[in-house]
């Protein structure tokens, strides 16, 4: 898995080379990103307009940051669909994709952070 | 103290903790940068009273727009950078926040990284630039803190104390008179500093340092091409001082031509540069400086009489070193303390001989002179203590207005008895000889006199 290796060696430089900071920030990654998802979820089920195009931004950065290209393109495609015409069975269905391609991504992260 | 660096405050605005929390660590890799993390517009808005150096603000935060934020910062704190971190490009944005005043503007990529820390220490090295500068001003202002520039506590300085007062407290124009050596530039720096204007530039000329055919280009600047050799635009004195002070010293030298455009600046408040069309307003402090007698100038038809009023505002007449008194001993104690303290040198008394000694002399080089003298009698001094022999006066000495004080014969006598074994480097025989007195009666006088 070459991209993952590349976004942690950015991790790393971004934190010194600290393994301990490297460690903490991969935690705070995997304990917001369940957050994020449920949030997303659930604003889409309250057809929230204002916060599927909020909670979409916000997991936007992180998400890019590990180069979660797929899950990333989702998410920009939500946010820009709640600003023109929302389709919400059709937002519906993203945020369910996202939730499928994170479930894995989150395992990823899991054993990335076991090896702290 | 110039130099010292203090820790550059950062607000990181970030709605994602994931990210802000990683800038947040990555800002503070620098032991230098002190960083907070804020989630929302609203928090960084309500803390801006922490003051902070620079601030990373995401351009999509939850609560308000990023744009938005970036108006009430700059609205409030206008030299304030403010650097944009965005999900996504967008150019039309981008140069929508750079003209409402945003410092940069990046998108969240892999080149962020890089891009912020180097915006980050640009900033810091403005800052402590900025800063150096404050120091600076604030010394100058301390350096120039009236009763630190003149010393001395004579009555006819205490006279020029009080004008200084009224100098200080008004934005009338001062014309400053005095014998060369008396500090007429150092005054017109106190006013200067002392003033509401000591924020702004204060410009020294000297007008008889600079050729005739050149003074208008110096005082009022020219456009490029104005004349054969004016390659680039060049902003004059009265410009540079904008704000401020313009001090002309040697204001008598002016040329009569000169003194009419300058009287058309000062009457109108406004210039043009030589070949060019454009009025320029003007807020200028004039303090002007002459060891001539202006008014006699005028009479002579060397100076313009309404030049002479404009100019003439509140006089402050310098008094020589010479009538000074007592200002004299003061003033060498302070020569010699400062010049032994740059010097690393154990300070120095003088003996009550060499304080005499340095009482009879006339300095007709004022300030300047004795602050010579004593630098020298330091150098020349080997112990604790300086004493006459080490006083040495290098100009005539001789009071040619040996009457401007009131002392007794004794001490006429002394006087000129001092300058003659000066000038004939204590040879008694020749001092007694163009004295039309006797050897013996030389003597006798040094001893009795205590010369």
């Amino acid at each position: 898995m070459p991209a993952k290796k590349d976004k942690l060696s950015l991790l790393r430089e971004y934190l010194g080379n600290d393994d301990q900071q490297i460690k903490e920030m991969l935690e705070l990654f995997l304990q917001n990103i369940p957050n994020d998802l449920n949030e997303l979820s659930l604003v889409c089920k309250k057809n929230d307009i204002d916060g599927i195009q909020k909670t979409a931004h916000r997991l936007k950065s992180s998400v890019r940051f590990f180069g979660l290209d797929d899950v990333a393109t989702l998410l920009q495609q939500i946010e820009t669909s709640s600003k023109e015409q929302p389709d919400f069975k059709q937002l519906d269905e993203l945020t369910k994709q996202i939730n499928k391609l994170m479930e894995q991504e989150l395992i990823r992260f899991e054993k990335m952070l076991s090896l702290f | 103290m110039a130099g010292t660096k203090r820790p550059l405050k950062i607000f990181v605005v970030e709605d994602n903790l994931f990210y802000g929390e990683l800038l947040k660590r990555y800002l503070s890799l620098n032991p230098d940068n002190e960083v907070y993390l804020f989630k929302t517009g609203k928090e960084c808005l309500d803390h801006l009273y922490q003051k902070p150096d620079l601030i990373s603000l995401d351009y999509g935060l939850p609560d308000i727009p990023g744009d938005k934020v970036l108006k009430k910062i700059k609205a409030d704190y206008p030299e304030l950078p403010v650097i944009i971190v965005s999900g996504q490009e967008d150019i039309k944005t981008a140069v929508s926040l750079l003209r409402g005043g945003a410092y940069d503007y990046f998108v969240k990529d892999d080149d962020t990284k890089d891009r912020l820390w180097n915006a980050v220490n640009k900033i810091r090295q403005h800052m402590n630039l900025r800063d150096e500068l404050d120091v600076l001003k604030d010394e100058i202002e301390q350096k120039y803190a009236f009763r630190n520039v003149i010393k001395g506590s004579s009555p006819a300085l205490k006279k020029v104390f009080a004008l200084m007062e009224k100098a200080i407290h008004s934005n009338i124009t001062v014309s400053i008179t005095g014998e060369t050596g008396t500090g007429k530039e150092l005054v017109a720096k106190a006013i200067h500093y002392n003033s509401p204007r000591a924020k702004n530039p204060f410009i020294p000329i000297n007008v008889s340092a600079i050729p005739n055919e050149l003074i208008e280009s110096e005082l009022f600047g020219y456009e490029k091409g104005a004349f054969t050799g004016a390659n680039t635009r060049k902003i004059g004195k009265f410009e540079l001082a904008e704000g401020g002070t313009l001090f002309l010293d040697e204001i008598a030298e002016m040329d009569v031509n000169m003194q009419t455009k300058l009287l058309r600046v000062i009457q109108e408040k406004e210039l043009t540069r030589i070949g060019g069309h454009e009025v320029i307003k003007t807020d200028v402090r004039l303090i002007v400086a002459t060891h001539c007698n202006l008014a006699e100038e005028v009479k002579k038809g060397n100076f313009r009489q309404d030049l002479y009023y404009r100019l003439l505002g509140l006089p402050i007449e310098l008094p020589p070193l010479r009538n000074r008194g007592l200002d004299i001993i003061l003033l060498a104690k302070y020569f010699a303390e400062q010049y032994c303290k740059d010097n690393g040198l154990e300070q120095k008394i003088f003996t009550k001989a060499a304080q005499d000694k340095l009482m009879s002399y006339n300095y007709p080089g004022n300030v300047r002179e004795l602050a010579a003298i004593v630098e020298l009698a330091a150098v020349m001094s080997d112990g604790k203590y300086i004493d006459e022999s080490h006083i040495t006066f290098n100009s005539s000495g001789l009071p040619s207005d040996i009457l401007s004080e009131e002392i007794t014969l004794d001490g006429y006598n002394k006087k000129i008895i001092r300058y003659f074994l000066e000038k004939y480097d204590g040879n008694v025989v020749k001092t007694a000889e163009k004295l039309g007195i006797g050897k013996s009666t030389l003597y006798r006088m040094l001893k009795t006199k205590n010369i």
